[in-house]
């Protein structure tokens, strides 16, 4: 039931807009913006990183910047193992644990990034020389590749690329961690 | 420099529009989704609602619109700092994806109108023939001086992932409100307002669908306006007929 101030609010459905001319008369302001003529959509979809196009100062543009070197250590590594020369892996990988500390300086951009870089960065660490663990460049790259496409993908997707660098990256004993959880809890854990 | 410079222009309306494949979900959670929404607003009013499409209005500044495969949401008086446009606008899509279960949106679409007030509708044509000289004709055409000259500048872009529709024009608009003949014991009578304004229009829209997981509402905000106010003055440099 209606009160008599409501009226006065309902009154603003009485505002109309005059043709003034003899042209096509508009649609509503609102309704303006949908009746434009599109084109045929491309086929694919388009990437996350087409960002850093428009606005290359961007914090996310810088990450997707350095995300993309990430990759390109990972799979500048994985090629030198394939050539079994562990020397230039080694190198790599040791420039690599440098990039994925920057890129922890942008896991406040999403959780999935936070996530993510951070299991990288921990995974990373824990090598002392890459030959012990040849499958965790790849699974990093894919890590990376992931969530450079998806930087914003759902809590739990981001759990499951965090278990896959985990199945990779725990007999690798992560720095620290046997110690804090003896510390902690004894010998339960084991 | 251009004879009307970005600086001289004032931002008047914003408008961020998603869309994507039919969301059922609309028919469920409309409730859910206005709630949420409501949350950020110190006054949020119904505009229209049906099964369909639902607009609603935030503290008498934002006209957002939820259909089955769209939404946008208008800032009809922006003022102040960019930010205070961008963090609502960004608000209302990450809540409507959020709650109608948004996997890809279809189209992204980011449109500001920004205007020069003028006294009338013929000073905004002095204004837009000023800001596009090349397309005044010098003499008579058709064998008749020319009475009145509106011109418009218009550029379109597309890349196949990304595009945008930049245009300069004179603009008239009329509104009128016509109290019903009850208001009158209220002292209400009928108005009609007209402004003239050159109206500086850039539409920015995505080519191509964007997985709702690459996608963060006020990074695509930002860094469309990054590309206004770093490219505008080039616009109307074009329109001046310098390269």
């Amino acid at each position: 039931m209606n009160t008599p101030t409501n009226n006065v609010v309902e009154m603003v459905s009485f505002i109309r807009r005059p043709e003034g001319s003899g042209a096509t008369p508009l649609l509503p302001a609102a309704d303006q913006y949908w009746i434009k003529q599109d084109r045929p959509q491309s086929a694919g979809t388009l990437n996350a990183n087409v960002l850093q196009r428009l606005n290359p100062d961007a914090e996310l543009s810088k990450f997707f910047t350095l995300a993309s070197k990430a990759i390109g250590q990972m799979s500048a590594c994985e090629e030198a193992l394939l050539n079994k020369d562990p020397l230039a892996a080694d190198d790599v990988s040791m420039a690599s644990k440098i990039t994925l500390s920057e890129l922890l300086m942008y896991r406040d951009l999403s959780d999935a990034i936070g996530l993510v870089v951070f299991k990288c960065f921990q995974a990373a660490s824990a090598v002392k020389a890459v030959t012990d663990a040849p499958q965790l460049p790849e699974t990093l790259k894919r890590a990376l590749q992931r969530i450079l496409a998806s930087p914003f993908m759902k809590f739990e997707e981001a759990c499951d690329i965090v278990a896959k660098i985990e199945e990779v990256a725990s007999p690798l004993n992560l720095p620290g961690y046997d110690e804090l959880a003896n510390e902690l809890i004894g010998n339960a854990w084991r | 420099m251009a004879a009307f410079p970005f600086s001289s222009f004032r931002r008047t309306q914003a408008i961020f529009e998603v869309r994507f494949d039919e969301a059922y979900l609309v028919w469920d959670r409309s409730g859910v989704v206005w709630r949420n929404v409501g949350r950020n607003f110190k006054n949020l009013k119904s505009q229209s609602a049906s099964p369909n499409q639902v607009t609603f209005m935030g503290d008498d500044r934002f006209v957002m619109a939820v259909t089955l495969d769209r939404a946008s949401i208008t800032d009809h008086r922006p003022q102040g700092g960019i930010d205070g446009t961008i963090e609502p606008l960004a608000m209302f899509v990450r809540t409507v994806i959020e709650d109608l279960d948004v996997t890809v949106l279809t189209r992204v679409g980011n449109r500001y109108l920004y205007s020069i007030e003028c006294k009338s509708l013929e000073e905004a044509r002095r204004k837009a023939q000023a800001a596009v000289p090349l397309a005044v004709p010098k003499k008579k055409l058709f064998s008749i001086d020319p009475a009145r000259i509106a011109p418009s500048f218009k550029i379109e872009g597309d890349d196949g992932e990304l595009g945008y529709i930049a245009q300069i024009y004179p603009r008239e608009q009329r509104i009128g409100f016509s109290p019903p003949p009850d208001a009158a014991a209220v002292g209400l009578e009928k108005v009609e307002n007209i402004s003239s304004e050159l109206m500086f229009d850039i539409d920015f829209f995505t080519k191509k669908p964007l997985p709702v997981s690459g996608f963060d509402a006020k990074s695509w905000l930002q860094a469309w306006h990054k590309t206004i106010t770093r490219e505008a003055d080039v616009f109307f440099a074009l329109a001046e007929g310098h390269q």
